[in-house]
């Protein structure tokens, strides 16, 4: 009899419960949520060798070598080593239209690359094509790159690239060069060599000092810092070109230095030091004009970069009474330190993606490299080391950094992933480096 | 003399009256004693019968702790008590599952349940919960409600954090999280992904989403087909 009492009262409480709002947390009746923190491994990728009618096995393995290596140079991956194939060392068939997935799966691999080496009218063309073996899709059409033998690293790290981008949705870094100066051979010159470090040569050779590489947005030229004529100057290097001077003295009398590009391709930033004052201008990359003073303080502003958005400047100055980063909004005029812990903070370098401006920072006795982030000026530690490291660049991926350390008794450069993980030392034996300055993708 | 006719008599001096009270006195008496011994009408159980259903979350010892490496520390402490009926079971066996993809409600004995039982399972319950709890508040962890479901969130977790990479480079940026709801079938099968939340960084999606087609089939969810909302945070870097 009670329970005919209960009844209608636990429906009505059923009800009751049945209406309430479910939480936020499990939109869903009877949803599970669960949280992952994790995705810091890397990618596991399978190469295989090339098929090819056309070019000998060594051929074969010499290009398969450029790519490997190319591909561990961007970071972000790991290679599945040969010993772990179920499939094929060799590409079977570049036209299939599946693959066996399951196969790669269950090696851990998430891409795998394909390809061959087709003879086309006289030429040798690289046809590869990825795949993303997790979703088991094609990532893109099968695209090709031309190759002979004596460029062949320069069709591998190209296609490294377009590997990469293709998986990731960014371009790797592998056909990019690094410019800096080196006194290897007695006084300053500037130098080019390979995002690896490999492949150095001397781009300067006038027996003065030499200082400060910047990169054009796509590459082709150099702007730097010579004392060649006396005072400090601003030169220009493009490639296969003769250099020339930026600015005719006569004109523009004042020492200049640390040009870079912007914020226009057609535009140059530089410091000069105009009546005991030095500040930053900005003017035409090829001279003409007057220049624009950028900043107008009695304290000194050095080492412009701009933001990727080309209206925000980064600079330092010791206007606070000691260096410090600053950043100035030139549509607004508005300047904001962007820098308060140390004495020292130099060589702001905003990242082409504009997340973060690297800096070298002085802690204690010695340097070492930070980031800043230009937004909220939260500040992370990237390297530490009881040497000095300074001077840091972008990857134009904006994953790695290039810099300047004493590690080993003379200064030489580094790279470093922006995680912090993956440290490469790129230069040996040449003297003491400095000013490094890394390019645009090459094409 | 005028005499005054007699009263009538009383209606509490009437035999009736008298029977009637009686009757009522004894109903009474008999309803107090069935309202208070017997088992099956006992309306407001004892205090330390009281079952309470709350969640439970004990103080953050730490600062923004993270969620990652304590949550398998308390599912790893999860106790369960044996209890006199099935009303919570520790470890749903896979197959069993596939087999009664509408497990709940359970087909029942002949007869209704009667109060003891119901408040038999909820104690149980309540006492599988007590010991959950403590052993979770002695880590600093969160307590968990139902212990199937923080071992199947434990299972996922693993399964999924093993199949995940390539975030890494996205480490640095701050607050970067990606949702996603899978509907699984009753082997776990993912059947199909929404994207609830984007991260903003198409990379950092494109990881998520390889991460969970390399996690299919995921851990044969309790209870039959169902849906699994996933967050991803990216492992903090120093």
């Amino acid at each position: 009899m009670h329970s005919r009492w209960l009844r209608p009262w636990l429906l009505l409480l059923a009800l009751l419960i049945g209406l309430a709002p479910p939480s936020p947390a499990t939109a869903q009746d009877g949803e599970i949520s669960v949280n992952i923190v994790g995705g810091s491994r890397d990618y596991l990728i399978a190469v295989q060798r090339f098929a090819s009618d056309a070019a000998s096995r060594n051929e074969v393995e010499a290009l398969y070598a450029e790519i490997v290596a190319a591909i561990e140079l961007s970071g972000g991956f790991r290679l599945v080593p040969d010993d772990a194939f179920l499939e094929p060392l060799q590409t079977a068939n570049l036209q299939a239209t599946r693959i066996p997935c399951d196969n790669w799966r269950a090696v851990g691999t998430d891409a795998l690359l394909e390809g061959r080496v087709e003879q086309v009218g006289g030429v040798q063309r690289s046809r590869y094509r990825v795949w993303d073996t997790a979703r088991c899709q094609q990532q893109g059409d099968p695209a090709f790159f031309e190759v002979s033998r004596d460029d062949l690293w320069i069709a591998a790290r190209k296609l490294a690239d377009d590997v990469i981008y293709r998986f990731t949705g960014r371009r790797g870094i592998a056909a990019t060069q690094i410019a800096f100066v080196s006194n290897q051979e007695g006084n300053k010159e500037i130098f080019v060599m390979e995002s690896d470090g490999t492949r150095r040569q001397r781009v300067t050779s006038n027996g003065s000092v030499n200082l400060f590489p910047g990169w054009s947005r796509d590459g082709r030229s150099l702007i730097y810092t010579s004392h060649r004529a006396g005072l400090s100057d601003l030169w220009m290097l493009a490639r296969a070109k003769k250099g020339r001077r930026v600015f005719d003295l006569r004109r523009l009398p004042g020492e200049k230095y640390r040009g870079i590009f912007g914020p226009s391709d057609r535009d140059i930033t530089f410091v000069m030091h105009v009546a005991e004052n030095t500040d930053l201008y900005r003017a035409r990359a090829d001279g003409d004009g007057k220049p624009e003073r950028l900043t107008r303080h009695r304290a000194i502003d050095v080492s412009p970069s701009w933001s990727p958005d080309r209206k925000r400047i980064a600079f330092a100055s010791d206007r606070a009474g000691t260096l410090q980063i600053y950043v100035k909004d030139m549509e607004t005029g508005l300047l904001r330190r962007l820098t308060f812990e140390g004495k020292y903070n130099a060589s702001p370098a905003w990242s082409p993606d504009g997340r973060w401006n690297a800096y070298a920072a002085r802690t204690g006795h010695y340097f070492d490299i930070y980031l800043a982030d230009p937004e909220t000026g939260d500040v992370v530690q990237l390297t530490e080391h009881p040497r000095n490291e300074e001077a840091p660049a972008w990857s134009p991926d904006s994953r790695k950094i290039v810099f300047v350390a004493d590690r080993f008794g003379r200064k030489d450069l580094f790279s470093i992933e922006l995680t912090g993980r993956g440290l490469r030392r790129l230069t040996e034996g040449c003297g003491d480096c400095s000013g490094p300055t890394w390019s645009s993708w090459l094409e | 003399m005028i005499r005054f006719p007699a009263p009538p008599p009383s209606l509490c001096e009437t035999p009736d009256y008298r029977r009637l009270v009686k009757w009522s006195a004894g109903s009474h008496l008999l309803l107090f004693l069935v309202l208070v011994f017997a088992p099956g009408f006992r309306m407001r159980p004892p205090l330390e019968e009281t079952v309470y259903v709350e969640v439970l979350a004990a103080a953050p010892s730490a600062p923004a702790p993270e969620p990652a490496p304590r949550k398998p520390k308390v599912d790893e402490a999860v106790v369960i008590p044996k209890q006199p009926r099935e009303v919570s079971k520790p470890e749903p066996k896979a197959p069993k599952v596939e087999e009664k993809p509408e497990d709940k409600p359970k087909p029942r004995p002949k007869t209704a349940p009667t109060r003891d039982d119901i408040l038999g399972n909820l104690r149980a319950k309540q006492a599988s919960r007590d010991a959950q709890t403590s052993e979770t508040q002695k880590e600093g962890g969160v307590g968990i409600l139902d212990p199937v479901r923080a071992a199947y969130q434990r299972k996922v977790r693993d399964h999924v954090y093993a199949n995940w990479a390539g975030a890494a480079q996205f480490s640095r940026i701050r607050g970067i999280q990606a949702a996603y709801r899978v509907s699984l079938d009753p082997g776990g099968r993912v059947l199909d992904v929404e994207l609830v939340r984007s991260s903003g960084e198409p990379g950092y999606d494109r990881s998520v989403e390889r991460a969970i087609s390399k996690s299919s089939p995921l851990p044969p969810p309790p209870g039959g087909p169902r849906s699994v909302l996933l967050t991803f945070d990216p492992e903090r870097l120093r």
